[in-house]
């Protein structure tokens, strides 16, 4: 029993986490970044984001007109660096302001509903 | 094979399950990134060592297996709409177990001297089933895909609630609808106990073209034999629908009763088709057979759904209204 409820915990804490994944990576590449800095830039300020779902992620967001990139050969390793298009800078102030009016919301929402 | 190696093998992988246009800039771009994750996570090994292999396994393990990353590049397009599926699997499940039938009966018609020749026979029939069943497929799928392929191209933006159809309680019968529905199956009937081509000779009297009487002819052991079995289910069918009609709404008694005779039905039409022909003329008799294992082969699945339906509906769900 306990553990069916840790499977449903991981499972919903999921599905929260997938629905701001594409804020969090949206606000870190206000900056340039190639996926391996993101992810780091990312877990250093608690949000850490599973490589399998993040390097993907940013190739979709590409696709959708939301980001740019390019190949970067220096010194090091070649890397393909990432920022936001101007249609990403729109839609991250969009997400940006729905994501504190519904974290406004929440907090009232889970106020009044403190199990006690 | 060194961790580098197994990047490698693991980004092509990843890379040949992806349009062309993208393959090369993904594999590249991926093998870099794992690189560098497998140096962060070996970074806690002594200086002079080499990432090993069972660090690098973990963390492809933790990436996902080839067709799962890749699929988080890019979602295919689908063959099958979800929605078409069930339609898909019906239609599907309809001919095939319909070709199946009749591979038997012409197996069992096909003369066969020897156990060589029964065997070689039966190599054959099961070589040119197998490859009518991929046609089969093949042209199902095509036509689903393009069913699909039209409906996102050509998007319905004008969807109205109004053209919503009124909810329909699906144990209450339309009774005009069912009436006309028995006047024509009665007629159906009564044409198939009469006899084709008996009816075309009192149409016809004298001027009926034997040709023409002789291709709609049943075959003798079938009149004489298994006809009447069949009529017997069909105007049992039929009973039990105007039973319905005349009560205005289906019962569970009158839905099992109605599983039982579609399941009947259905083994008495596979069972001419497979012991014996219906007509005299061999045209007729095959395009008869035809649809008998069509019909016989959609009365299973409708029996099978039936079934499903009814465990499903056991304790049945409170709506309100």
């Amino acid at each position: 029993m306990v553990k069916d409820a840790d499977i449903t915990h991981s499972k919903m804490e999921l599905e929260l986490r997938r629905g701001v994944i594409v804020l969090a990576a949206l606000s870190q590449l206000k900056s340039e970044q190639y996926g391996y800095s993101l992810r780091q830039a990312l877990r250093e300020k608690g949000m850490d984001i599973e490589e399998g779902t993040l390097y993907p992620l940013l190739r979709r967001l590409e696709k959708q007109g939301l980001l740019t990139s390019e190949w970067r050969v220096g010194e090091g390793p070649p890397r393909r660096y990432y920022h936001l298009s101007p249609d990403g800078k729109r839609l991250y102030l969009k997400l940006a302001k729905t994501w504190r009016a519904l974290g406004a919301v929440m907090d009232d929402l889970i106020g009044e509903g403190t199990v006690r | 094979m060194n961790a580098h190696e197994m990047i490698k093998r693991y980004t092509h992988q990843v890379a040949r399950r992806l349009p062309k246009n993208m393959r090369n800039d993904v594999r590249a771009e991926l093998e870099a990134l794992l690189s560098e994750e497998l140096n962060e996570k070996s970074a806690s090994l002594v200086d002079g060592q080499t990432p090993d292999e069972v660090t690098a396994r973990e963390l492809l393990v933790s990436f996902g297996s080839p067709a799962d990353a890749a699929l988080r590049y890019h979602a295919p397009q689908l063959i099958i709409e979800t929605r078409d599926s069930r339609l898909f699997g019906k239609i599907a499940g309809v001919l095939l177990v319909s070709l199946f039938i009749l591979a038997i009966s012409v197996f069992l018609s096909e003369p066969r001297a020897t156990a060589e020749a029964s065997s070689a026979v039966a190599e054959r029939i099961a070589r040119d089933t197998t490859e009518l069943a991929l046609q089969i497929l093949g042209a199902l799928l095509v036509i689903f895909w393009l069913v699909g392929f039209i409906r996102r191209r050509f998007p319905n933006d004008n969807w109205n609630p109004k053209s919503l159809a009124p909810v329909r309680d699906p144990d209450k019968i339309n009774r005009p609808l069912n009436i006309a529905a028995i006047l024509f199956w009665a007629g159906g009937l009564t044409v198939l106990a009469a006899g084709p081509a008996e009816l075309i000779a009192a149409a016809a009297g004298e001027n009926a073209a034997p040709a023409i009487r002789a291709a709609f002819a049943y075959d003798s052991e079938f009149a004489a034999e298994r006809a009447w079995f069949l009529w017997s289910l069909l105007a049992a069918a039929i009973a039990l629908h105007l039973w319905q009609t005349i009560e205005g709404r289906r019962r569970r008694l009158t839905r099992i009763l109605s599983v039982i005779l579609t399941l009947a039905i259905s083994a008495a039409l596979f069972e001419i088709v497979l012991t014996g022909d219906a007509f005299a003329s061999e045209p007729a008799n095959q395009i008869m057979k035809l649809a008998m294992a069509l019909t016989g082969s959609y009365g299973l699945i409708e029996v099978w759904a039936a079934v499903r339906h009814e465990r499903a509906h056991s304790h049945p769900t409170p709506l309100a209204g």
